[in-house]
């Protein structure tokens, strides 16, 4: 799929199609990352990570591809590993690719990015039905009356009161951590 | 009130209780409505009042602010868990994907045949068929057994039907395109079936469908990653039909990754229902030609390189004769065969340098393209020599051509090995210690008829043809005389024109080995996975790609182009051909260019004596008008003249007050003449009063010339100038006519005007022609003007030809300069092309 039809899928969000179809240039980032003392798992979540981001950066309007999507996930991921890598260890970098796009276009933005990491985080604490219930509506906006019947709500009065909750329940876990950092 | 029968007391806690419930609802309600607010303002849904207000609070409340913050990025966190969720359903389905690769097919050979119909199966008619429910299966399987698996039963069937006897290629609902030969299938007496037949195919290539048939990944105990299953079976009239083993079919599987070491395993039915995978065996790829014409035989970043620097890529002409025209660094036809070595010798262990009618013969013989070598071998060599590396009687015949020294050396040996060895000839004298019992001596055969068999031998030694002494040599650079003698229509639908030849080309490239490349084209009829791993087990740059190649396991294009004999003809004779045309072409250019650069130096020296001696003229004559006119002025008869006066003499010191020294001093410097007789106090003045011209729209001309034509002079005069403004001093004396001219590109201007006198002038320039600018020229007055300012104004002309050239040339040396190191990427920095120092003059202006 040529890359600018995947921009316009991210642009009319249709993330499922195209993180399948972004998967093609995982084995790349794997290797790089493998090769420069990651695990398969490490690949996993950084790829993951590299793909959220992009896919929020070509979300914006102002966005503009400068170079191939695989060059530029590439980077993103080569960056990312890197700031992780640089802790553990002191070693020369093996790169796989040559092209890569200057870390400086997303430095900032990935800095931005690791601070939502810790609101993710409190999502996924939150337990399952309320982590469902937040995303089938923020995420996924869907209707308060569809989701009840979903998940077995008795009203949408109901659903709504509990969305309420939840949303209160991740601002005051948000809260303690923050105060903690 | 929500009441109670119950006692007082129960009431009153109840009450309490309810008081103290009815609390806590008003306070969580104050939380959410909050947030609820909150979300409000974030979705833009209050009221401006209200929302004056909020915005208000967030100013002026910190703690509310913080609120808001808080609530914005718990939103920002739920995105990213939706978009962490997706990416992991993503991950998920690409480790399924890749898991499937197992080829379980049911035990087909893989062969390629040509295209004439397809048919593609429809899925939009499917049958309302329930999701897990069994299908009807016929009585007997394709071996005549009753046993079925629960793949058989829980897959969908795709049904084609067609013709037996003609090429079809069908493709099913997943993508698996299988061709089928005309006539490959066999009934119960094995011969071929003619008429309609039902094929019948059953895929199983993701997870969803390969559970659902219960199809294990396992052969025996050992796990299998699999890349697919399928099934395929032909019927006719109910009856299962047999593959021709000699006329097989062939079979693509889609895949996203192409994994060596994959194996074809045959499905066995087990009684429990599911299948065992058995008989695995290595899969050849067939390779597929497509036009050579439209692949790209460059060196790698060749034409990427050209587009960076701006040239256009896609002009094949260009591209073409810029690669090709590097052939000329190669071998005797240049200079530069220090650098570069030629290969040829040791590429064509069996080419003579000499009779060029004996080559055409050969030639021509191997068009007839007859099986007689086959019928030879067999008559005459076959009952003593195995092709492979059995022995008979004699030695097995693998790999003979790389062990001996030679094919002439074969001729003779074959024709008289007796005489061959008692001649002393080395390798005969080898044979015969080594091997006591003697072979037949076939002075009956003819020559033609030996080396009909020599070729066949060639042809069916399934070993890789090396030719010999290849690896030291020509390993600095691929010849781009090679790649045009394979690039073209003779080598289509040959292993060379597939995409997978044109994908180790670039590493062929990087080599810089021809011996690598010779290894391709001497074997085009081998599957190309053993050429991969021939030339990775070589010291060449990148030998670890062929490995990969290799491990691809792509083979040839069958039923191709199998003059193999001829191609390899053709390739070694055309590759000397386009070297000799090329390096002739590169040198009668370069000769061309230091012809016109000795020429071009003999004319400046021409021009510049010329002009010398139009200056001295000019002198002398404007010098005798002076002086005689001085003397007229002076009363007095003018002396014999004593003193020479040569150009640009300047009397620095005035002696003798010869009247003579004072005018040639104002000559030679175009000032005014005051003199005083200090004798009679008579004067003799000549004024020389300067001419200003200013061309209007100067910067708009490439050159602009000014001359003045003086009536009393032979010649011309050229003024010079200061930017815009021409000036001239003129002397009163004589009678100017003006004459200027001016170039644009191929347009040019003209003016004149007779009669100038001194002052300031602005001239506007006429469009006109060169044709019409000599006649104006000739016009003038006095021929001998007229010749020498056409003369002056030809040479201008030269100039600018000549400047247009130099500028070719640099171009051309800064383009070779530029991509010879992207063709030849192991050579050191291209040295430049022969610059010819042939004059070793400077140009004069």
């Amino acid at each position: 799929m040529e890359d600018q039809k995947i921009i316009d899928l991210i642009k009319s969000q249709k993330h499922d199609k195209v993180f399948t179809t972004l998967y093609k240039y995982f084995p790349v980032v794997k290797k790089m990352i493998v090769a420069n003392g990651g695990r398969s798992e490490d690949a996993e979540d950084i790829y993951q990570e590299a793909l959220i981001f992009f896919y929020k950066k070509a979300s914006d309007p102002d966005f503009k591809l400068t170079s191939s999507i695989n060059t530029y996930l590439y980077s993103i991921a080569r960056f990312m590993w890197m700031d992780q890598f640089k802790k553990q260890q002191k070693q020369a970098f093996v790169d796989i690719e040559k092209e890569q796009v200057n870390e400086l276009e997303f430095t900032a933005a990935i800095e931005t990015e690791n601070q939502l990491k810790l609101a993710e985080k409190v999502i996924s604490e939150l337990g399952e039905r309320c982590k469902e219930l937040l995303i089938l509506f923020y995420f996924q906006s869907k209707k308060l009356r569809d989701i009840a019947t979903k998940m077995g709500y008795n009203s949408e009065n109901t659903a709504k009161n509990q969305k309420y909750k939840c949303l209160e329940a991740a601002k005051l876990k948000l809260k303690a951590l923050q105060t903690n950092d | 009130m929500p009441g109670s029968s119950q006692t007082k007391a129960e009431g009153i806690t109840n009450q309490r209780l309810i008081i103290h419930n009815y609390k806590n609802i008003h306070a969580m309600r104050k939380e959410l409505e909050l947030i609820e607010t909150i979300e409000n303002y974030l979705n833009g849904k209050l009221s401006e009042a209200d929302k004056i207000a909020f915005e208000k609070r967030i100013n002026e409340n910190p703690e509310f602010k913080k609120e808001v913050e808080l609530q914005k990025q718990v939103l920002k966190g739920i995105e990213r868990a939706g978009l962490k969720k997706s990416a992991k359903q993503s991950l998920k389905k690409y480790k399924l994907n890749k898991g499937l690769k197992n080829w379980g097919l049911t035990g087909f050979a893989i062969a390629v045949i040509a295209l004439s119909s397809v048919f593609v199966y429809n899925s939009v008619t499917k049958s309302a068929h329930k999701e897990n429910a069994a299908y009807d299966l016929p009585e007997l399987n394709e071996q005549g057994e009753k046993l079925w698996s629960d793949a058989d039963k829980y897959l969908e069937p795709q049904n084609f039907e067609l013709d037996a006897d003609q090429d079809t290629v069908v493709e099913t609902a997943d993508g698996i395109v299988i061709a089928i030969p005309a006539n490959s299938f066999l009934d119960a007496n094995g011969q071929p079936i003619k008429g309609k037949i039902q094929l019948e195919v059953k895929e199983a290539l993701n997870a969803a469908d390969i559970m659902k048939a219960g199809l294990n990944t396992k052969s025996g105990d050992r796990l299998l990653e699999t890349g697919g299953m399928f099934y395929i079976n032909a019927r006719q009239d109910g009856a299962s039909l047999k593959i021709d083993p000699k006329n097989s079919l062939y079979a693509e599987i889609p895949t996203d990754e192409v994994k060596p070491g994959m194996q074809l395993f045959e499905g066995k039915r087990l009684p429990n229902g599911t299948i065992d995978w058995v008989n695995p065996k290595p899969i050849v790829k067939d390779l597929i030609p497509v036009d050579i014409l439209s692949l790209n035989f460059y060196p790698p970043n060749y034409l990427d390189s050209l587009k960076n620097w701006g040239y256009n890529n896609k002009d094949k002409k260009f591209t073409d004769s810029l690669y090709y025209s590097f052939a000329s660094m190669f071998g005797n036809y240049s200079s530069f065969s220090a650098q570069l070595d030629d290969s040829f010798d040791s590429a064509s262990p069996d080419s003579t340098k000499k009779d060029t009618i004996a080559r055409k013969q050969s030639f021509s013989r191997g068009m007839a393209a007859d099986n007689t070598g086959e019928k030879l071998f067999k008559q005459n060599c076959a009952s003593c020599h195995s092709l492979g590396s059995d022995r008979i009687t004699g030695p097995g015949l693998k790999g003979l051509l790389s062990r001996v020294p030679s094919e002439e050396w074969m001729l003779k040996y074959i024709k008289n090995n007796d005489a061959l060895t008692k001649s002393g000839d080395q390798y005969a004298v080898k044979i015969s210690t080594f091997d006591a019992s003697q072979m037949t001596i076939f002075t009956n055969l003819s020559d033609n008829e030996i080396k009909s068999i020599i070729r066949y031998i060639k042809e069916c030694d399934p070993s890789i043809q090396i030719t010999k002494g290849s690896i030291t040599k020509g390993s600095s650079g691929i010849n781009p005389a090679k790649i045009k003698a394979i690039w073209n229509e003779k080598f289509q639908n040959t292993s060379l024109a597939t995409r997978e030849f044109a994908e180790r080309l670039p590493y062929i490239h990087n080599t810089c080995n021809s011996a690598i490349l010779d290894l391709y084209i001497n074997n085009i009829d081998k599957d190309m996975y053993l050429i991969d791993s021939t030339a990775g087990s070589w010291e060449v740059t990148g030998y670890s790609k062929f490995q990969e190649f290799a491990a691809r396991r792509d083979g040839k294009v069958k039923n191709g182009n199998i003059n193999v004999w001829l191609l390899k003809r053709y390739y070694e004779q055309k590759s000397k051909v386009y070297a000799e045309a090329i390096a002739k072409t590169q040198n009668d250019f370069w000769e061309k260019q230091s012809h016109a650069d000795l020429k071009a130096g003999e004319k400046r020296m021409e021009h510049s004596e010329k002009d010398v001696a139009r200056i001295q003229d000019n002198f002398k004559k404007e010098l005798d008008i002076n002086l005689d006119d001085a003397y007229r002025q002076l009363g007095r008869k003018r002396p014999k003249p004593t003193i020479e006066a040569p150009y640009g003499v300047h009397i620095a010191t005035i002696g003798w007050l010869n009247v003579d020294a004072y005018v040639i001093e104002s000559t030679a410097n175009r000032t005014t003449l005051n003199y005083t007789d200090p004798q009679d106090g008579k004067k003799a003045i000549i004024k020389y009063e300067p001419l200003n011209v200013s061309i209007q729209d100067y910067k708009n001309y490439d050159r602009v010339l000014v001359y003045l034509l003086p009536e009393e002079l032979n010649s011309f005069m050229k003024v010079e100038n200061k930017n815009e403004v021409f000036e001239e001093k003129l002397n009163e004396l004589m009678t100017y006519k003006m004459v200027c001219i001016a170039y644009k590109g191929e347009e040019s201007f003209y003016f004149s005007q007779d009669n100038v006198k001194p002052c300031s002038l602005s001239i506007s320039l006429i469009k006109t022609t060169n044709a019409d600018i000599k006649d104006n020229v000739n016009k003038l007055s006095k021929r001998s003007q007229s010749k020498a300012l056409n003369d002056e104004l030809n040479f201008m002309a030269f100039e600018k030809e000549e400047a247009k050239r130099q500028v070719e040339v640099a171009k051309i040396n800064e383009l070779t300069n530029r991509i010879g190191p992207v063709i030849f990427p192991c050579m050191a920095p291209a040295p430049a092309p022969p610059v010819n120092d042939s004059t070793g003059i400077e140009s004069y202006q």
